[in-house]
């Protein structure tokens, strides 16, 4: 009996005795209790509440989705989502395609500096974002200067569709990149140059070998975009206005202002079904082509597999050049303005100060901003980690067939619309008074980071060798030093990234703070929003200015660390 | 653990302090399932201190579970595993004291060479000088000192199964498993290891249990080899008996290359495709094959050429190969089995692909086999 101890926490050969793998199977769904509960009561049982309320309130019935289609307003507003969120992808696919494939074909310290200028905003406060996009877009501002020249100087484009689309596209263009280039990554360079080989020109070996190929990626950032772009609520909150409504705007009126869950509901319950119809189609025909790709292409390693014969050709170069800028410009400039010393959001600036910095660090409402913060931060952080690795250990301890359903359901956070989760918990903590507080923030942040640290952990657990805590054991070592010694360091990183992923989310996060904030309970995301849309406050640019170098130094250090290395040959 | 401080100048390397342990198996099984056959069915087997003995089977014929159950990796369904007359069968592992060595090498990715020496020491609470004592040592015994800080990652494969060697010895255990532990590395490397792993056993007097599905490994370094097939031990015994000496057709041909002849056995000959040859000792019963090894057999051009006194077989060459010292010939024998030979290369002369020829061996060369 004791010796079923020895190998409980990784089976050695897979092949266990019956009695120890109900023992073992036991265990791991013990482990994830904790995260399944705190996802039931916290996410599950709220969202069903808001489902049965969309079907109730304020009469039984199909009203509420009735109305969705009946009155034109909700029909226009729906319509006009479809339509940005399906022209946002579509761009973004093509400003991010050639983007991606640059990255393929460049040296390491490029390759380095690329990924760099896609991984920055990927990881740089959303409200940053956004808010430099209104500063160049307001009236008076640098895009209508620019615009002037040709007689279009006088064209308004804060509150139109066209300044929401063009930002939107913008800040989603990594979500597009990121998957491209991991797709592309994994193709043999040297396939096209053999389907030339085999009589094909240059642009239709590429079309007919390197396009199927990199399908997979593209389908997976095409529809990662679409469905984000879908319950999209900053952007257009900012930059629009209520005459051009987006979806999420009308759910934010109609449960804040109205306290209508059911007929927001309907709308998130719509989205809902909208998003998981797109990603279903997205995962089979992914699917299919990920198959054509592992057939295809020998996995890749760095420089054995570059296409030789292909060169970054001159036009390659000025679209890259072009969308590094796009990507890296717009968001800069809230770094001038910052240093403004007027009260307004002019820029260029007319006088320079360093009065915002001052005021973001001693103004009481700044400075207690950025304390929920980082309480916020580093509660959600630890809880979600604590949570998110025992349920990590727990999934390689189930069935393969539980361990898919139980993984789906621990991510399905992630792919519920961003504004959806917002009404639930909106709606669920006021039943519960948890509105207003930052204890309510925190577990619904809890909520939306778990996942991340479920898959950090969980790739590090597949990474590892399953046998090192047999073999630690067949040196003398105890389960618990088994674990301590072997599997905790080696899982370590993997924790560490989830943690930090967990915090990020939490210190990015606008809109469930935003529906649940209330004096006291505001947090810095929060306050930026407020600074622009309650008052005109410029202390966010010196915020906004202060996210985005302390993400970008670290990340651009890291990668060209890694390009040097990468350089010098061993990993 | 730590042993008791020597007070003699003789250093104290794992050589000095030899002594392999005893281990019985005793009618061990396993069973994953009742629908599945057993893994493991019925294996006893009392390996002796000291002894190297190799498990040698096909892929699936359980040697791997029976070493995990060594190890104690896996619980027995029945049966008893004992050490020196002690039994271990529900030790945990971390309490057995076997040292293994595992296939493609399991190192700790996150220790230096070093660490993963001392892993074990640390385990058993030695003090650090003398931790840091042993671990040099046990490097220089696989010719590795001077590698403490590198990282697994930086070696190579055959000094990664060095380290993995010195990690599973440096604590003294009496007893050494080792899991398909070259199969990993390409061929030249397997054989310099293959010379390591003989020495280490020479020097270190401890029993080796070796798992492996290579035959000529398992032939070159055992004192004795048991051959299993699906979950049972079929046969035991040194490399030579069970080579000249096999005692099913399955043995014959797992170990080394066999000429088998179905034929009947009866009275005092064995009949083959319309033959009749000499065999010595009566007829068992049951159904036999003869099995004749390729350097036993010897090629005439015709019958008249024959010695008198040998058993015949009409063949057809069907193929030559020349191999340096030797020429191995593929045979068709007239009932379509297939066989070979083996002859110095002085000896082929005129013996060509599709040849005609007359196979004939002595009966003492000859060895009946079950099926």
């Amino acid at each position: 009996m004791a010796a079923s101890t020895a190998t409980a926490e990784a089976p050695v050969t897979g092949r266990l005795a019956p009695a120890r793998r109900g023992r073992v199977r036991g265990r791991g769904w013990l482990l994830l209790l904790p995260s399944l509960v705190a996802l039931v009561l916290l996410f599950v049982l709220p969202l069903l509440s808001v489902v049965e309320d969309s079907f109730t309130e304020p009469t039984t019935g199909l009203g509420n989705y009735a109305s969705l289609f009946t009155d034109g307003y909700t029909l226009r507003v729906l319509g006009r989502t479809l339509l940005v969120a399906l022209v946002v992808s579509v761009v973004g696919a093509v400003l991010a395609y050639p983007y991606a494939y640059a990255m393929t074909l460049v040296g390491p310290t490029m390759r380095a500096l690329l990924v760099t200028i896609v991984l920055v905003p990927f990881w740089t406060s959303m409200l940053a974002r956004n808010f430099a996009w209104l500063v160049l877009m307001q009236d008076g501002g640098v895009i209508q200067g620019l615009l002037r020249p040709f007689g279009l100087g006088d064209v308004t484009l804060l509150g139109t569709t066209l300044a929401v689309g063009i930002s939107m596209t913008q800040v989603l263009l990594p979500f597009l990149v990121l998957p491209m280039y991991s797709s592309m990554e994994q193709i043999d360079g040297r396939l096209v140059a053999a389907g030339q080989s085999l009589g094909a020109p240059r642009m239709r070996a590429f079309r007919r070998i390197y396009l199927p190929l990199s399908a997979p990626g593209v389908i997976a950032g095409m529809s990662l975009v679409f469905v984000l772009a879908l319950g999209f609520y900053i952007t257009p909150a900012l930059l629009g206005s209520t005459r051009n409504a987006m979806i999420a705007q009308v759910i934010n009126v109609r449960t804040k202002e109205l306290l209508d869950f059911g007929g927001a509901g309907a709308m998130g319950v719509f989205l809902l079904a909208v998003t998981l119809v797109v990603l279903g189609l997205s995962r089979r025909l992914a699917g299919q082509n990920a198959a054509v790709a592992v057939a295809g292409g020998q996995p890749a390693r760095a420089g054995s597999t570059a296409d030789r014969s292909a060169t970054v050709r001159p036009w390659l170069r000025v679209h890259t050049t072009v969308v590094a800028i796009l990507l890296t410009v717009p968001t800069l400039v809230v770094i001038p303005m910052s240093f403004s010393s007027a009260q307004t959001f002019q820029f260029p600036p007319a006088g320079w100060s360093t009065r915002w910095y001052e005021r973001l660090f001693t103004s009481p409402e700044w400075t207690a901003a950025i304390l929920n913060t980082l309480q916020v931060g580093i509660f959600t952080a630890l809880i979600a980690t604590v949570l998110g690795t025992t349920a990590a250990f727990g999934l390689t301890r189930l069935r393969p067939r539980w361990r898919g359903v139980v993984n789906g359901f621990l991510l399905s956070p992630m792919i519920v619309p961003h504004i959806l989760v917002a009404l639930v918990v909106f709606a669920a903590f006021l039943r519960l008074s948890l509105n207003g507080t930052l204890i309510g923030i925190i577990l619904a942040h809890t909520v939306m980071a778990l996942p991340f640290v479920v898959i950090a952990v969980s790739a590090r657990l597949q990474g590892m060798d399953s046998r090192l805590p047999g073999v630690a054991a067949s040196l003398g070592a105890s389960p618990m030093s088994a674990f301590r010694r072997v599997t905790f360091p080696l899982v370590l990183p993997g924790v560490l990234s989830g943690a930090v992923l967990a915090f990020v989310t939490s210190l990015d996060e606008v809109v469930i703070a935003l529906f649940l904030q209330a004096p006291g309970a505001i947090t810095l995301p929060v306050q930026m929003y407020n600074s622009v849309t309650v008052q005109i406050d410029p202390t966010i640019s010196a915020a906004s200015s202060v996210m985005v170098v302390l993400v970008s130094v670290p990340i651009l250090v890291a990668q060209l660390a890694g390009a040097r290395r990468g350089k010098r040959g061993k990993r | 653990m730590s042993t008791p401080t020597d007070q003699r100048t003789v250093p104290q390397t794992p050589a000095t302090r030899a002594g392999g342990g005893r281990v019985e198996l005793v009618d061990l099984c396993k069973r994953y399932g009742t629908a599945e056959p057993p893994a493991v069915d019925h294996v006893t087997l009392d390996i002796q201190p000291g002894e190297f003995i190799t498990l040698l089977g096909p892929s699936g014929s359980g040697k791997t579970t029976t070493l995990n159950m060594i190890v104690g990796f896996t619980e027995p369904t029945s049966g008893s595993i004992r050490l020196n007359g002690r039994d271990i069968s529900r030790t945990p592992a971390h309490k057995r004291n076997f040292g293994m060595v595992f296939q493609n090498y399991a190192l700790f990715p996150h220790l230096t060479v070093a660490q993963n020496v001392a892993f074990p020491l640390r385990e058993r609470k030695v003090p650090a000088a003398e931790t840091a004592r042993r671990v040099g040592e046990a490097l220089d015994l696989v010719d590795l000192g001077g590698m403490d800080h590198r990282r697994p990652h930086e070696l190579s494969g055959g000094q990664q199964q060095r380290v993995a060697l010195a990690r599973a010895v440096v604590f003294s255990p009496s007893v050494l498993l080792l899991d398909e532990p070259l199969s990993a590395l390409d061929r030249k490397l397997r054989q310099s290891l293959q010379r390591e792993i003989k020495r280490l056993h020479d020097e270190l007097g401890l029993t080796f249990v070796f798992v492996t599905h290579d035959q000529d490994e398992a032939m070159t370094l055992s004192d004795r080899i048991a051959i299993f097939d699906r979950g049972r031990i079929v046969a035991v015994g040194s490399p030579a008996e069970l080579y000249h000496r096999p005692t099913t057709r399955f043995v014959a041909r797992f170990l080394g290359e066999s000429n088998v002849f179905a034929g009947r056995h009866t009275a005092d000959v064995y009949e083959w495709h319309g033959r009749k040859w000499t065999v010595r000792g009566p007829a068992t019963g049951g159904e036999q094959a003869l099995v004749v090894r390729p350097e036993r057999m010897n090629i005439a051009l015709d019958e008249a050429s024959v010695p008198t006194g040998s058993n015949t077989a009409p063949a057809t060459i069907t193929d030559v190969s020349f191999y340096g010292t030797y020429h191995r010939l593929e045979l068709a024998f007239d009932d379509d089995t297939v066989g070979c030979a083996v002859l110095p290369v002085g000896a082929a002369a005129g013996v060509d692909p599709g040849a005609r020829v007359v196979a004939h061996w002595r009966p003492e060369n000859q060895v009946l086999v079950s099926e």
